[in-house]
């Protein structure tokens, strides 16, 4: 079905073109009078005139809320965006001896034994960073088989299948006895064998606290 | 040798571990134990031909590091 006698003037079309105008909120043009003041029907994004916006000579603005978005999110998580999501802020408390309390959780490890009793503590003038029972090399790899094979292994180094990840699995066999023995030993797994795609620290997607001890140490050697 | 000089000596990176040891391998930041042992040889320990960092002593060195921030910045 052809629209075109819409367009083609005289009274009918004029009035039946203008009246889909009205209820299209301007989106079409039928009546040929252009869109004339349908942008004030749009109280979202404030209209052409900003009318319908805030007390703010601006209306909504999508690039605004993404940048405070982003912003925001970057400086407390630091998956994303930054390049130093924590490290100047822990410098900063430091420097300044206010206390930070940045959130240590991973939001990769799943492990509840050893995220357990954890949650927020502080890394800002009392340093209670090994405040949770945590064992990076449990807490980071409790779920994985080669290490579970290792871990449910009493010693027998070849059970999985040799090499760094069966001295790995079988290391945290060990170390699962050290953290019965003494549960506040705090280490982490930093075998550079271990290791993949390795290159100087920019950004991180796991906010743990080796991570932050990582930033810091960062920020010490990019101020000095 | 300071701890803040240590610490200073210590090169921050940026890794992800083996697909074997971690299937989902997000970008982690740490250290490189090896060469923290260079530096900070008691922070490393190994457990059966593994070496893992000791946050417990590195823990000791962020708190004398901190300790000489705040007297350089009380002295300036």
């Amino acid at each position: 079905m052809s629209w075109d006698w819409l367009k083609q003037g005289g009274p009918v079309s004029d009035a039946v073109g203008g009246g889909i105008d009205f209820f299209t909120a301007g989106l079409t043009d039928f009546d040929g009078r252009g869109k004339g003041d349908s942008n004030l029907f749009n109280p979202m994004f404030g209209g052409s005139d900003q009318k319908w916006g805030p007390e703010s000579s601006k209306g909504f603005d999508f690039l605004d809320a993404y940048d405070a978005f982003k912003g925001g999110y970057s400086s407390t998580m630091g998956a994303m965006g930054g390049s130093s999501p924590s490290g100047s802020s822990f410098l900063n408390a430091y420097t300044s001896g206010k206390s930070q309390t940045p959130t240590t959780s991973s939001p990769v490890s799943t492990s509840s034994a050893f995220t357990a009793g954890g949650g927020t503590h502080t890394l800002g003038d009392s340093f209670l960073i090994n405040e949770k029972p945590a064992f990076y090399a449990f807490k980071d790899n409790v779920q994985y088989p080669a290490v579970q094979q290792g871990s449910g292994s009493s010693g027998s180094s070849g059970s999985s299948g040799g090499g760094i990840l069966g001295k790995i699995g079988q290391a945290v066999g060990i170390a699962g006895g050290l953290k019965a023995a003494f549960p506040l030993t705090f280490a982490g797994l930093c075998d550079i064998r271990t290791k993949t795609d390795i290159s100087p620290l920019e950004t991180t997607e796991v906010n743990d606290d080796l991570a932050q001890v990582a930033f810091f140490v960062k920020e010490l050697r990019d101020c000095s | 040798m300071t701890a803040l000089e240590k610490l200073k000596q210590l090169e921050p990176i940026q890794f992800r571990y083996k697909k074997e040891l971690d299937p989902t391998q997000p970008l982690r930041a740490g250290f490189s134990a090896q060469q923290v042992q260079q530096v900070i040889p008691e922070a490393v320990m190994e457990v059966d031909g593994v070496l893992m960092l000791d946050m417990n002593v590195l823990k000791n060195y962020l708190r004398l590091a901190r300790e000489e921030l705040l007297d350089n910045a009380s002295k300036s």
